[in-house]
């Protein structure tokens, strides 16, 4: 399945900024005019919160149950210029019966421009129900942003894996140890930035599974949270 | 003997440096202060014929003609001859006086008979003038003894163009104007013109008087600086960029099935791969993917803005070169100078 996934991710960019190309094309000009700038590279400014409102499937001991809906909340900020750029993403959701919380933060470094940009990034993840089980995470992908021209519209879509080492407790105690794990993160969306306005909202479907694995005193725990995405914010600079 | 010597340089030298015209007619006036009355009569006459005496000479022969008609002798006296000469010298020179050593009381009467008979105009004031600035105003001082109408005619010497027409009308005495710029450009050209002032007697006899003078004119070539026209337009940028449409294809299928594939495909590990699709999510890739395709063809470009500014501050430019070129041909216009050297004595 993951192999499946990367592979229609890195597809998908390839097309992506096949798609692109045209679009940054420099107006035609003498050469005593200023030239117009290749395409959406404009340093940008993005600070915007987010809900996800879907179900979480999970499998534990026993039969497996049936989805439980809720809602993830989070805020996530872009600083980036034409070549590099860092993202800070926090949410924390809850789901079923509201004694389940979804917690996690991350911090992602993004290198190459908008239309094909490869990120790695580090983060934390926590899953609380009557205690918490947290993990360590450590994640890479692709992501791509296309300009639909002067309209406002931008498409993104974004694949990532996430994994999680396994860590040891602290000597004599069983703070600090976690259990290994991976997972995949996906999201497509489109964003419309108001003209004339510094705001935007976008709209998409987002989803993350994650498996942590078996351990001695504990099971294989695979869940899954998707659903819709909304969001906005303000943003400056950017096209 | 060098006192001799030198008496006789001298006067040779007078000579030398006199005009043979003027000789002529001093010749006639000392035949008429002699009592040779016909002699001098017969010489001013010869001046007269001369092609080339000036109009101030012809008048000097006349006058002696006209006293040679009528002397204080009463048996020389030709009456009606003097008349006749007088008016045809007042024609032109209305304000003429005759020289002491021609005239008598007899004769000053003669003269304010024939002033007070004919129609008589006299061009006077015209020194050189130097005309400056669009006002480029001459003038041409003319005095008659009665209301008329005064038309100003200045021609090129050489050619046949008209560079001035001009009148006054009305009055027996006044200024015509003519200006020496038209539309802010200098109507002469360095060169030799004539003027040519014919004055028309109005009602009565309806008699015309025609009098000309030389008129040289220092006029330095004025140039313009060039006012450019018309923006040339292939140098502006385009302000936008192309429309996106069909190209938005790509980026809907590719967001759209993204969503497709992430909302009814891709499912967790283990057991959760039995999941089934989400039918909202499907629905929200179906939306992101018409979404992009109508924003797409909808779309007319996306504004560039460092070449409208490139093409507000070349239409700037432009403004600035039209308002520098402007004031640059004003400052021209402003600083030239046409000078014009009035030759009364010349025909």
């Amino acid at each position: 399945m993951r192999a499946r996934v990367l592979c229609g991710a890195f597809v998908a960019l390839a097309a992506n900024l096949a798609a692109q190309a045209p679009v940054t094309a420099p107006a035609a000009a003498p050469a005593t005019a200023p030239s117009a700038p290749a395409g959406p590279n404009r340093a940008e400014f993005r600070v915007g919160g987010f809900m996800l409102s879907g179900e979480r499937s999970y499998d534990y001991i026993g039969p497996k149950p049936a989805p439980a809906t809720g809602s993830t909340r989070g805020i996530d900020v872009l600083l980036r210029a034409s070549g590099i750029g860092v993202s800070v993403r926090s949410m924390s959701g809850t789901y079923g019966d509201g004694k389940l919380k979804i917690v996690s933060a991350d911090a992602r470094l993004l290198l190459f421009p908008p239309v094909f940009t490869i990120f790695g990034g580090y983060g934390k993840r926590a899953l609380c129900g009557v205690s918490c089980r947290t993990n360590t995470i450590i994640m890479g992908g692709v992501s791509s942003t296309v300009s639909i021209g002067g309209s406002g519209l931008r498409t993104f879509i974004s694949g990532a894996m996430l994994i999680a080492p396994e860590l040891k407790s602290v000597a004599g105690t069983t703070t600090g140890a976690s259990a290994a794990g991976s997972g995949i993160e996906a999201e497509a969306a489109i964003l419309y930035r108001f003209p004339g306005a510094p705001l935007f909202v976008s709209l998409g479907y987002r989803t993350e599974t994650f498996n942590i694995k078996a351990t001695t005193s504990a099971p294989q725990a695979p869940e899954e949270v998707r659903g819709l995405r909304f969001g906005g914010g303000i943003q400056f600079g950017g096209r | 003997m060098w006192v001799a010597f030198l008496a006789m340089t001298a006067v040779s030298a007078a000579r030398a440096q006199s005009n043979p015209i003027d000789d002529v007619i001093k010749l006639a006036m000392d035949a008429y202060q002699d009592f040779k009355y016909p002699t001098a009569d017969s010489i001013a006459r010869k001046v007269l014929t001369m092609q080339s005496a000036t109009s101030a000479q012809r008048a000097r022969a006349q006058m002696v003609m006209a006293a040679a008609a009528y002397p204080e002798e009463t048996a020389a006296q030709k009456l009606a001859v003097a008349l006749a000469t007088l008016k045809q010298l007042l024609k032109t020179n209305y304000d003429a006086k005759m020289p002491p050593e021609l005239t008598w009381t007899g004769l000053d009467s003669l003269v304010e008979e024939a002033r007070r008979t004919t129609f008589g105009v006299q061009v006077t004031g015209v020194t050189a003038q130097t005309t400056v600035g669009v006002e480029g105003v001459a003038k041409v001082h003319v005095k008659s003894n009665k209301p008329g109408l005064f038309r100003l005619i200045i021609t090129a010497k050489t050619g046949s163009a008209v560079a001035i027409v001009d009148s006054i009308s009305g009055t027996a005495e006044g200024d015509i104007t003519f200006k020496t710029m038209r539309d802010e450009k200098p109507i002469f050209s360095t060169g030799d013109y004539t003027v040519m002032i014919t004055a028309f007697e109005p009602g009565g006899r309806g008699d015309t008087v025609t009098t000309q003078f030389g008129l040289k004119a220092d006029a330095p070539i004025l140039e313009f600086a060039a006012v450019p026209a018309k923006m040339d337009s292939s140098k502006l940028l385009k302000e936008r960029t192309g429309k996106f449409g069909a190209k938005a294809i790509l980026p809907a299928l590719l967001v759209g099935g993204a969503g497709f594939f992430i909302s009814s495909q891709l499912h967790g590990e283990g057991r959760l791969a039995q999941g089934s699709a989400d039918s909202k999510g499907m629905g929200v890739a179906g939306g992101m993917f018409a979404v992009t395709l109508i924003a797409g063809f909808a779309d007319h470009g996306r504004v560039i803005p460092e070449n409208v500014a490139g093409n507000k501050a070349a239409g700037e430019a432009f403004q600035k070169s039209i308002t520098d070129a402007t004031t640059e041909n004003r400052r021209r216009i402003t600083e030239y100078k046409t000078v014009l050297t009035f030759d009364m004595g010349g025909r």
